[in-house]
């Protein structure tokens, strides 16, 4: 660049209304280019991470499309001394979801075979998360990041006890059923989404260096929206 | 995943069409751009927003598509309507030529072009542009207004009356 590139001055030669319309008009593409192109993409992803068509069928019947990245506690624990091995997750809002959580402890740990459920084990406590929440207390240990590497991305389960599980993990209702997702106070650091929303999908994935996992959610409103358990992170994008 | 590549598909391929040169480039820089996503939405720091990363992908898949090309010889393509100056007029008070908006963009460096797609077809503004190319926001608003500058010389001084004021970051 020349001399006068950090120039700070606002751009001065602001371009002509039809100069502009003409670079943002484009023939579309046709849906056909644009589904095989989707497809090529997804093609690079490991086997047991494409989950196109179960996504597809879950959400696509809605005309907005959002999707909210919904990390939920995970808890980089000191087991010992400074060992950071563990990460709890805690994951009820209340009693009666006992079995939902562990269903859905079960169901991550079969998305991702690196984790071990340690029921007894009581979760760290989260900075705003409300001490008090009851039902049986389930952590999960979280593979260390070199093992997190392997990040599994999976489709919201269509079975039902699975389904109900990771909504009562993730704090997000049935949607399909309330139309809402809202997750619980307890394991709320962030805003909810607004006007409710849809799981669709979730995955794991190393969110800001931490392993985190990442829900999915359409919403009514059609905007795109990313939620980050950890309050540092957290972002609505 | 296709969710996220379906809800964002468009604006990468609007965003690689007019980095590219033709579109076939843009074609393999979209599909490179996809792959990209896939590839590293492990890896999505949260830290802005999906939309944001998403361009930022796809502009390095352009950016990097432009430097292979720029590798291998060009086929030349033989095209009247890429003569600027017997258009200007018709420029002047008409629909910008498709054809030649694509030579004049292409005739950009791909630095300045990156700035003024993101800002002028993408609409992101200056402090977002700046975080995806990795520059300082002064640099961006350099490059946007040098880039519009060569953008209208090359189209044939499109007059200024009618322009769309900069709302500003």
């Amino acid at each position: 660049m020349t001399s006068n590139d950090d120039q700070t001055s606002e751009p001065g030669e602001e371009l002509h209304e039809e100069l502009l319309a003409a670079l943002r008009d484009l023939p579309p593409v046709s849906p056909e280019r644009r589904d095989r192109q989707i497809a090529e993409a997804v093609r690079h992803l490991p086997v047991d991470q494409r989950h196109s068509g179960g996504i597809r069928r879950g959400v696509l019947a809605a005309a907005a499309v959002v999707i909210v990245a919904v990390g939920v506690v995970s808890l980089v624990r000191a087991q010992g001394s400074d060992d950071l091995k563990a990460s709890s997750v805690e994951s009820m809002q209340s009693g009666d979801r006992g079995d939902a959580a562990s269903a859905g402890v079960a169901a991550d740990k079969a998305e991702r075979p690196a984790a071990s459920i340690t029921p007894d084990a009581p979760p760290a406590p989260v900075a705003g998360e409300v001490a008090n929440t009851p039902g049986p207390p389930t952590s999960v240990a979280v593979p260390q990041r070199s093992e997190a590497a392997s990040v599994s991305l999976g489709e919201f389960p269509t079975d039902e006890a699975a389904r109900q599980a990771m909504i009562a993990r993730f704090g997000a209702r049935d949607s399909a059923v309330a139309g809402t997702s809202s997750p619980p106070a307890a394991e709320q650091p962030c805003p909810p989404p607004p006007g409710g929303a849809t799981v669709v999908a979730w995955a794991t994935a190393i969110v800001a260096g931490r392993d985190r996992v990442v829900v999915m959610v359409t919403a009514p409103d059609a905007t795109m929206r990313a939620w980050i358990a950890d309050p540092a992170v957290c972002v609505w994008s | 995943m296709s969710v996220v590549l379906d809800r964002h598909y468009e604006q990468v391929a609007l965003l690689a069409r007019r980095m590219m040169a033709n579109p076939h480039d843009a074609q393999d820089a979209t599909q490179q751009a996809l792959v990209a996503v896939v590839r590293g939405l492990a890896g999505f720091d949260g830290r802005s927003a999906v939309s944001t990363w998403i361009h930022r992908v796809t502009v390095n898949a352009c950016l990097d598509e432009l430097r292979r090309r720029s590798r291998r010889p060009q086929p030349v393509e033989a095209d009247e309507d890429r003569s600027g100056g017997a258009h200007d007029d018709q420029l002047a008070d008409s629909v910008v030529d498709r054809t030649t908006l694509d030579a004049a963009l292409a005739a950009l460096s791909p630095e300045f072009r990156a700035a003024v797609v993101l800002r002028d077809v993408c609409g992101l503004d200056y402090d977002t542009i700046a975080e995806m190319l990795e520059i300082p926001a002064g640099t961006v608003r350099s490059r946007i207004a040098r880039g519009r500058r060569d953008l209208r010389t090359a189209l044939g001084n499109l007059p200024l009356s009618g322009v769309v004021e900069e709302a500003g970051p």
